[in-house]
């Protein structure tokens, strides 16, 4: 029997070699580069350039996960009540964006939304706008572009959590008086609410560590904290805050996980009933 | 507007189908008002279909369902004001018991204080005073089955419908939610309308049960009607055992019909006013195993009866069921006392006389 357990000695190595120790080693960074001490914490608690980072990273993955989350209820809403071939079809969709590279996503949204892009470009055509709107390049674009990733792994936790609501639970509230939007709200919607935390959960944690899509689709003009630190290490040299910067993401993240966790129980992220 | 009791809700040469699929054909049925009726069927028979159109779950392809009188096909569910308890009893699991029985009554907006007096009333009336603040998965089946009953009785439902409410229970518990059923019906006055296949409980709680095969309505009657009278060796196999002999030769003689078995002649004195079956058709003599008595082969020739070799005995504490068959092949149940004199002797491949009473043979032509 021993001998066994052995053969499961790859997935904790891999996590050691591959995320605990460069994960030990970035904090060793932030704790010593260009010397040591807690110099690059004193720095991110005082500049206001990184504090406003924070606070727009924070402010668009809200943001994100908000609409991200509504679209992809009404998607799943829709799939829930689809026939065999309606859901096919819905599922298709859903999943199509998974195998295009997120870079050729951006670039595409890019050829939209620009200035002379078919968006703008039909708008005016329209006579709706006399001049072409900034829809790339900014908050707006990196918002768009965001949504867009993550509306399907916002649909995955929904449809599971809709797939469990019992068609004669629906059945027995029209039965008992309720009308269609009654039995949607006393009765579909908080029996899904697992399945929208879920979502929320896995959409803002996402969201926080997005880097190409920002980067590509905010300008510049929208960096978030993952761009942050690629400029600070990549470009300014400035290892020692890229790191502290990289450990406050992380924090981030946990902490996001434990409230979640604590929310609706962690048994949710792995698929299993709470 | 016809509001006699006999026409409560009428369903008019009601049909249904599901593609090329043939689900219901042509019901007519009347439900009347307090009456306890039972769909009773195999699966796939046609009953659940009507029970979901009666809801307003189900369009119906063709026909009418009217409710005094009025007509309620295409009525939404919402809006017919009938109870029903589903199979899987379908309550709310993230609702307690009181707020699942408070449902019918928050959507109808009655005040909250009405609602509770209600509730706390309703569940004292079905056994759960005190556990309105449970979880649903707290509950035992019976106790879930209570607070489906509470849940769809507590707006005062002119009609309940019930889906094989009691298919989940076990055999004991089955047997006590069956007395609490009937108990309710009376108590609360409500039509109601059971479907269900077990044939055991249909005649332990209808006033009528409504026989279902293969999308039509077989046979409508009393418990006792359908159970002594059949109409179709259908129903008469699938309420109960029945043996069936085909029979020929059937002529009327006075007060009484006269057909042959294997060239013997036996008398039928039950469904005498029926008009005689087409001579070319085929017909069968139904007898319940219970009315069929053993007697040794020295009484051959006495009374009604037919001479079988013994094949089987199954002791059932209660009862022995004896099973034998004819010189052509026939199988011949039958149910005997254990203080039978015969059951000492009884061996198996011997012919013994089993016989019956004019009055508990029934003539049926399909």
């Amino acid at each position: 029997m021993r001998i066994y357990a052995l053969l499961i000695l790859p997935l904790p190595l891999l996590i050691v070699v591959g995320y605990l120790l460069p994960t030990l080693g970035v904090l060793g960074w932030s704790l010593s580069l260009p010397k040591v001490g807690l110099q690059n914490y004193a720095t991110i608690l005082d500049s206001a350039a990184i504090q406003t980072v924070i606070w727009r990273t924070l402010r668009i993955c809200l943001l994100t996960t908000v609409i991200s989350v509504a679209i992809a209820y009404l998607i799943a809403f829709r799939w829930r009540f689809a026939s065999a071939r309606g859901r096919l079809l819905i599922e298709l969709f859903v999943l199509l964006p998974f195998w295009l590279s997120m870079l050729i996503r951006a670039f595409a949204w890019l050829v939209l939304l620009r200035n002379d892009g078919l968006v703008n470009q039909s708008l005016m055509g329209l006579g709706l706008v006399d001049e072409p709107l900034a829809l790339v390049r900014n908050e707006l674009g990196a918002l768009i572009g965001m949504v867009h990733f993550m509306v399907p792994y916002a649909v995955l936790p929904l449809l599971s959590s809709m797939r469990q609501v019992d068609d004669s639970l629906l059945r027995a509230s029209s039965s008992l008086g309720a009308g269609r939007w009654q039995t949607l709200r006393e009765v579909f919607l908080p029996l899904t609410l697992p399945g929208v935390a879920a979502a929320s959960a896995t959409v803002f944690v996402f969201s926080l560590g997005c880097f190409v899509t920002p980067a590509l689709l905010g300008g510049g003009k929208a960096a978030m904290l993952a761009e942050s630190i690629y400029i600070q290490m990549f470009q300014l040299s400035n290892w020692g805050l890229g790191a502290a910067l990289s450990i406050v993401l992380m924090a981030m993240v946990a902490v996001c996980a434990v409230v979640f966790g604590k929310l609706v129980g962690f048994g949710r992220f792995t698929g299993r009933q709470a | 507007m016809s509001v006699s009791p006999e026409h409560f809700v009428d369903l008019l040469q009601l049909g249904k189908s599901y593609g090329e699929t043939r689900a219901l054909s042509d019901l007519t049925l009347h439900i009347k008002r307090g009456e306890f009726l039972t769909l009773l069927g195999p699966s796939g028979s046609g009953k659940s279909t009507t029970l979901m159109m009666l809801a307003g779950f189900e369009q119906p392809s063709e026909g009418r369902i009217l409710c005094n009188g009025q007509d309620i096909t295409g009525l939404p569910a919402d809006q017919r004001n009938f109870g029903v308890v589903f199979q899987g009893y379908a309550l709310f699991p993230h609702m307690t018991v009181a707020q699942n029985i408070a449902y019918p009554l928050k959507v109808r907006k009655v005040a909250q204080a009405d609602i509770n007096e209600r509730v706390g009333r309703m569940l004292e009336r079905v056994g759960l005073a005190g556990k309105g603040g449970r979880n649903i998965k707290q509950l035992s089946g019976g106790q879930q089955q209570r607070v489906a009953l509470a849940r769809a009785l507590i707006f005062e439902p002119p009609l309940l419908l019930l889906d094989e409410p009691l298919s989940a229970l076990d055999r004991r518990l089955r047997q006590e939610m069956q007395v609490e059923l009937a108990r309710m019906h009376k108590e609360f006055g409500t039509t109601f309308v059971f479907v269900t296949h077990d044939q055991e409980e249909a005649l332990a709680l209808s006033d009528r049960v409504a026989v279902f095969n293969h999308g039509r309505l077989e046979q409508l009657g009393t418990p006792q009607e359908v159970y002594e009278r059949p109409g179709s060796r259908f129903v008469a196999n699938f309420l109960g055992d029945t043996n069936l002999l085909s029979v020929g030769d059937i002529s009327r003689r006075d007060d009484a019909l006269v057909c042959s078995y294997q060239s013997r002649p036996l008398w039928i004195t039950q469904g005498v006013q029926q008009p005689l079956p087409a001579a070319d058709g085929q017909s069968w003599l139904a007898i319940r195993p219970e009315h069929v008595d053993l007697q040794p082969l020295a009484q051959a020739g006495n009374g009604n009866g037919v001479v079988a070799q013994m094949q089987h005995l199954t002791y059932l504490g209660t009862h022995v069921n004896v099973d034998l068959r004819t010189p052509d092949a026939q199988p011949i149940a039958l149910r005997i006392p254990v203080s039978h004199p015969l059951l000492n002797s009884l061996e198996p491949g011997q012919p013994y006389w089993c016989s019956w009473s004019k009055e508990h043979g029934h003539l049926l032509t399909h």
